[in-house]
């Protein structure tokens, strides 16, 4: 029995895309229209070398890999252009319907360099290694801990006590 | 709690507060991977032909590969000779069985497709496809090639034969095909049964579908049931198949798109875009079920609203009739805002079919005008209503 690539591709998608929405989240520090935009070409991205996905040891990491650096891509890219949007995306500020916790860490988050950012969600959200962190930012393990340690910084300075309370609400 | 782990839960609560449509998504992101896909294909092929030419040429630049194949366009209209030209690939054959199986509705257990390609009119592509229906073991055969449909020696392959000494049980003759049911040549101690259509494309193809009761070179007797593809779905699939493929001889992104897409909410945005001229950019694109739209834009400033719906009725609107019955006009008329026009086309099909397609030189029907014209021509946009594309939509 032949199970086409798009069913393999489709019960794979099914599966991650929940997760990878919400690491785009935090990527994007809440910006939810970018966040599906960086879905979408990430599962496009990892549609078109499905064919090759059996000699890759975990989809589900890869993918995770795939959409950081599509975002620093896009960050890249959208730094020496920015393109016109029909529609201004929503700020962080309009989600009116979130604790002011979580707006205060997603604006806290918003606040750093875009590396910086996927380095913390790379290691405080996917609870990746500053080994695999590296590898899948294509930077150093030193850059990496440089990176780690100013953000760390930079955050405790604007959350402070705020975090512990965010960390405890469920 | 040291920071670290803090941020870590924080993060994670944060995170999980956001919630979205992940079917939109997956479907969002299966579309944008076929893309990528096809270009890549299309890059590989001319990119072989390109590589030899900038070699000679003595330098290397950036080659803008085209998104989708040249005769995948409704503006390619059909000349004469154009029924020479046939050029489809077996990987092409397969999608398109597949792609209209799925919507025979007919349940499909362990499918295998197998297909071969073509490269010349005589030389007919074939795709087939044996799956379990449920009662035991069918297979569905799909065959194409390239005729001129003016041509007389095409009519007694739609005519059915003289009942006596026939071999079939019925047989049915509709404008444009032929339907027969009966046992197959092994005649009735075999069992088999055989349903076929014969169907003549105004486009310039002869498809032959048949399905059987039984896998041919397979052991399982097929206890005198009937075949689930009955010749009413056989003339859907023939009609799916049809869509497939172009005047100009080759298939198009409608029919050989990967086949196990998410359900779309409907045809005909995804018809609209494979049928629009290739030098527009689509720069916004929408639609329900019963219509599409796209605005295009010229990179330059200006910017046209193209949509296509599905109109019921016939309101006196016809300035010309085709030779097989379809009915076309056109209209031009001012619309809302100053300046901003409306061109629009329509076809009728002999069906009921109609199809609506207009344009405004406006990024919406209801705003400012963004150049003088819209940026597509009334041949065009006649050329996309009367593709026979639509006649497969859902």
């Amino acid at each position: 029995m032949r199970k086409s690539r798009a069913d393999e591709f489709m019960e794979f998608a099914a599966g991650r895309t929940g997760h990878l929405f919400r690491s785009a989240c935090l990527l994007t520090s809440g910006d939810t229209h970018l966040a599906e935009d960086l879905v979408q070409e990430t599962l496009g991205r990892m549609y078109a070398l499905w064919g090759r996905m059996a000699r890759i040891d975990n989809p589900s990491a890869y993918a995770q890999t795939v959409l950081v650096r599509t975002y620093l891509t896009q960050r890249r890219r959208r730094s020496s252009g920015e393109r016109p949007l029909a529609e201004l995306p929503e700020s962080t500020s309009g989600r009116g319907d979130d604790p002011a916790l979580r707006v205060a860490l997603l604006d806290a988050l918003a606040r750093l360099a875009p590396k910086d950012r996927a380095v913390v969600v790379l290691r405080y959200w996917e609870d990746r290694s500053v080994e695999e962190t590296a590898a899948a930012m294509n930077v150093s393990s030193a850059a990496v801990r440089t990176r780690s340690t100013r953000a760390l910084a930079r955050l405790r300075e604007q959350l402070g006590g705020d975090l512990s309370e965010l960390a405890a609400a469920v | 709690m040291p920071f670290e782990d803090e941020l870590g839960k924080a993060l994670h609560n944060t995170g999980g507060t956001f919630h979205v449509d992940q079917r939109a998504l997956v479907a969002g992101g299966l579309a944008r991977g076929r893309k990528k896909l096809a270009r890549r294909r299309a890059a590989l092929v001319t990119g072989s032909a390109l590589t030899v030419a900038l070699v000679a040429a003595g330098g290397l630049y950036a080659v803008r590969t085209p998104e989708r194949p040249v005769a995948d366009r409704a503006t390619e209209v059909a000349k004469t000779d154009a029924y020479r030209h046939f050029e489809v690939t077996a990987e092409q054959m397969e999608h398109i069985l597949e792609n209209g199986m799925e919507r025979s509705g007919i349940a499909r257990t362990s499918p295998r497709v197998e297909g071969s390609g073509s490269t010349g009119p005589a030389t007919p592509a074939k795709a087939s496809m044996t799956f379990g229906d449920g009662w035991g073991e069918a297979i569905v055969t799909v065959s194409v090639r390239r005729v001129d449909p003016a041509d007389p020696g095409l009519r007694k392959l739609l005519v059915c034969p003289p009942e006596k000494g026939s071999p079939y049980e019925e047989c049915t003759n509709q404008p444009g095909d032929r339907a027969v049911k009966g046992y197959t040549e092994a005649g009735k101690a075999g069992g088999v049964k055989k349903w076929a259509v014969t169907m003549v494309s105004p486009n310039g193809y002869l498809i032959e579908l048949a399905t059987q009761n039984v896998q041919v070179s397979g052991s399982v007797s097929p206890k005198g049931r009937n075949p689930r593809m009955s010749p009413g779905k056989l003339r859907h699939l023939g009609m799916f198949v049809d869509a497939s493929l172009t005047p100009a001889g080759e298939p198009n992104a409608f029919g050989t798109v990967e086949p196990g897409a998410a359900a779309e909410p409907g045809d005909i945005l995804p018809i609209l875009k494979s049928l629009l001229p290739e030098r527009l950019t689509v720069y916004s694109e929408g639609g329900t079920g019963a219509d599409g739209h796209v605005v295009v834009s010229d990179g330059k400033g200006g910017m046209t609203y193209i949509e296509a719906v599905r109109v019921a009725g016939d309101k006196d609107f016809w300035s010309e009739t085709l030779p097989d019955g379809t009915k076309v006009g056109t209209q031009r008329v001012p619309a809302q805002r100053p300046g901003v026009v409306r061109w629009r086309a329509d076809a009728l099909r002999v069906n009921g079919l109609r199809m609506a397609v207009s344009a405004y030189n406006a990024p919406t029907p209801t705003s400012a005008k963004r150049g003088a014209e819209p940026l597509i021509t009334m041949g065009e946009l006649k050329a996309i209503a009367l593709s026979r594309t639509w006649l497969a939509a859902r």
